[in-house]
C-alpha cells in the first residue's frame, strides 16, 4: 500500500526460459533414472520406459480413469466438508475474541496430530467404506482452512472496518460487503495448502481402507506380484495430479477481488 | 455568531498507561467550536493528540471527559452523515473505483449513478471507474476515498492528515482541488495536518494544539482570498506567527524565534 507505483512484479525472463528450463531439468532427470537403472541391473525397479508402458496398461484396462475418479472424489468430497465448516468456523473465531480464546487452544492440540494417526480411528468409526477417507480428508484440510480464515479476519486492517461503520452499515451487511471481501486473499491461500494436504492425505488413506484410487494401486501392485511399474507409475500420476490441481488453484489467485491481497 | 456544529466543552482525554493505575493523559481542556460551512485545520507538534481528537469527534474513541456536541447531539458514535476520510487510506482494495464511491450511496437512490458521475468527475477520476486502487497511484487513491466521502453526501467531513503520504507535488495539486471541491460543496471541513504550511493554505482558521498533554494553544483567522498567494507578506505572516507559536523559526536553523515570547500568551494552564 505505501508504494504508488503500478508494478506487476517483472520477472525479467522470457518464456523460452520459464519453460524451457524446466523441461531440460525433467529430461536431464529421465536420463538419469534410466542410466542408473540399467547400471545396477535391477529387475525389480522400472526404467521409465516401463513405467509409461505401465501407465498405458491401466489405461487400456479401464482402470487409470476409474481410480483418478476414485480419488479425486474422495479428496473432492473430505475437501468441500472442510471448506463448508472450516470458512464459517475460522471467520468466526476470528472475529469473536471470546470464542478465539475459548476454543483456539483445542484447535491447536488437533491440529498436529497427522491425519494418518487418525486411521484406526477412521476404520473403527466408518469401516472400510468411503466414509473413511473422505473422513480423513476432512480432518487434513479443515485445520489448515479454519487457521487461516481465523488468521485472516484477525488481520483485517482495522481502517477497513472502522471506515464501513462510518457509512452506518449492520453486522450482516459489514460481514458481507467487508469481513468477507476482506479475508478472502487469504483464505484462498489456506485453501490452496489444505488442498495440497488433502491429495497427500488421499493416497495414504487409499492404502489402508478401500480398493480403488491411486494410493490403492500402489499397494495393490506392491501385494499382487511386485508390479513396481504400477507402483512408480501411481507414484508419477499422483505428482502430476497433484502439480494440476495446485496450478488450477493458483488460478483463482488472479481474480481481481483477491490479487490485492498478494503484494501485487 | 450562529450555533456552531461541532462543539467541544473540557474535553479531557487519557489512555491507560503501561504501569497499573498510570494513565497518559493526552487531551486536556480542548474547547472548540466549528461552525457551519467552515474549513478548520487542526495543527500540532506530532504525537500531541490532534489525531485522537478528530477520532473523539468522530466518535471512534470515547473521550474521558467534557462535552462533545455535533449537530446539537452528544457523539455516540460513528455516523454516516460526517464521513472521515484516513490518513492511512480506507478504501477498499477489493472493489473498483466505481464500487468504492458509491459505497455509501444507498442501493435504491435513484440518482446512485448521477452522484456516482458527478463526484468521478469531479475528482478527476473520470476513465478510471473500472481500475482496483492498486492500480493507482497514492494520489489517486486518496481522490477516491474523497469522493467516496462526498458522494455519501455528508454534512461534516473529517480529514486526518489526508495527505501526509503522498510527495510533494502531488500534495500541492491535491490541496488546490479539496479548496476548489470544498468551493463547490460547502461542506464543513475539520482537517488535522502537521503541516503549518498546509494549513494556512487551506483553512478558514487554524487551531494550534500544545504538546501534550495537548489543548488549544491559539486559535489564528486565515482572512485571505482563495486562491492563497504564498507570497503575500500576509500570507507569510500568518504563517511565521503559527511558526513561532509552535516554538520554530520559519528559517529553519533560525534559533532566535526559540528564545522569543509566543505572539499570544494563551499558555496551557500549568
Amino acid at each position: 500500500m505505501s508504494d504508488p507505483e503500478i508494478a506487476p512484479r517483472p520477472s525479467g525472463q522470457s518464456p523460452w526460459i520459464k519453460v524451457g528450463l524446466p523441461i531440460g531439468v525433467a529430461v536431464l532427470f529421465l536420463i538419469l533414472w534410466d542410466v542408473s537403472v540399467r547400471l545396477s541391473g535391477s529387475d525389480i525397479f522400472p526404467t521409465p520406459f516401463a513405467v509409461l508402458k505401465g501407465i498405458g496398461q491401466l489405461a487400456l484396462q479401464g482402470l487409470l480413469l476409474k481410480y483418478i475418479v476414485a480419488s479425486l472424489f474422495r479428496v473432492t468430497a473430505g475437501f468441500i466438508l472442510a471448506v463448508l465448516i472450516g470458512i464459517p468456523m475460522g471467520l468466526v473465531l476470528g472475529w469473536f475474541e471470546k470464542l478465539f480464546f475459548a476454543f483456539n487452544p483445542m484447535i491447536q492440540v488437533l491440529r498436529p496430530i497427522s491425519p494418518i494417526a487418525w486411521i484406526p480411528v477412521a476404520i473403527l468409526w466408518f469401516h472400510v467404506d468411503d466414509r473413511a477417507p473422505i473422513f480423513l480428508i476432512f480432518l487434513a484440510s479443515v485445520f489448515p482452512i479454519t487457521v487461516s480464515a481465523m488468521a485472516a479476519v484477525q488481520n483485517i486492517q482495522p481502517v477497513y472496518i472502522r471506515a464501513a461503520r462510518n457509512f452506518g452499515i449492520g453486522r450482516l451487511e459489514l460481514f458481507r460487503r467487508v469481513i468477507f471481501p476482506a479475508t478472502l486473499p487469504q483464505v484462498l491461500t489456506g485453501i490452496r495448502i489444505a488442498l495440497g494436504v488433502a491429495w497427500l492425505v488421499v493416497v495414504a488413506a487409499e492404502m489402508i481402507a478401500v480398493n480403488s484410487g491411486l494410493g490403492y494401486l500402489i499397494i495393490d501392485a506392491r501385494n499382487a506380484g511386485k508390479r513396481y511399474d504400477l507402483v512408480v507409475a501411481g507414484m508419477v500420476l499422483i505428482g502430476l495430479i497433484g502439480l494440476g490441481i495446485d496450478l488450477l488453484v493458483r488460478q483463482l489467485e488472479k481474480f481481481d477481488e483477491v490479487r490485492w491481497g498478494y503484494g501485487r | 455568531m450562529s450555533k456552531p456544529v461541532v462543539d467541544l466543552q473540557d474535553v479531557w482525554m487519557s489512555f491507560p498507561g503501561k504501569a497499573k493505575g498510570e494513565a497518559v493523559h493526552v487531551l486536556e481542556r480542548v474547547n472548540l467550536e466549528v461552525q457551519e460551512g467552515e474549513f478548520v485545520c487542526i495543527v500540532g507538534p506530532s504525537g500531541c493528540g490532534k489525531s485522537t481528537l478528530l477520532n473523539i469527534v468522530a466518535g471512534f474513541l470515547q473521550h474521558t471527559r467534557g462535552q462533545v456536541t455535533v449537530e446539537g447531539q452528544p457523539v455516540h458514535g460513528p455516523d454516516p452523515r460526517r464521513i472521515f476520510v484516513f490518513q492511512e487510506n480506507g478504501i477498499f482494495p477489493w472493489l473498483t473505483v466505481h464500487d468504492n464511491i458509491c459505497f455509501g450511496i444507498r442501493r435504491d437512490d435513484p440518482r446512485r449513478d448521477e452522484i456516482f458521475r458527478h463526484y468521478v468527475d469531479m475528482v478527476g477520476l473520470k476513465g478510471f471507474e473500472n481500475a482496483y486502487p492498486r492500480e493507482l497511484s497514492g494520489g489517486m487513491r486518496q481522490r477516491v476515498e474523497i469522493a467516496r466521502a462526498l458522494a455519501s453526501s455528508p454534512e461534516i467531513i473529517y480529514m486526518d492528515e489526508p495527505f501526509g503520504a503522498l510527495d510533494f507535488l502531488t500534495r500541492l495539486k491535491m490541496r488546490s482541488d479539496l479548496i476548489r471541491i470544498w468551493q463547490e460543496e460547502r461542506k464543513t471541513i475539520l482537517f488535522v495536518t502537521h503541516d503549518i504550511e498546509e494549513a494556512v493554505q487551506l483553512a478558514d482558521r487554524v487551531i494550534v494544539m500544545s504538546r501534550r498533554p495537548a489543548t488549544v494553544q491559539e486559535v489564528v483567522r486565515v482572512d485571505l482570498p482563495r486562491p492563497r498567494n504564498l507570497d503575500a507578506p500576509e500570507y507569510l505572516a500568518l504563517r511565521d506567527r503559527i511558526f513561532n507559536c509552535m516554538g520554530v523559526s520559519a528559517n529553519v536553523g533560525g534559533e532566535a524565534a526559540k528564545s522569543e515570547p509566543t505572539p499570544s500568551g494563551t499558555h496551557r494552564g500549568a
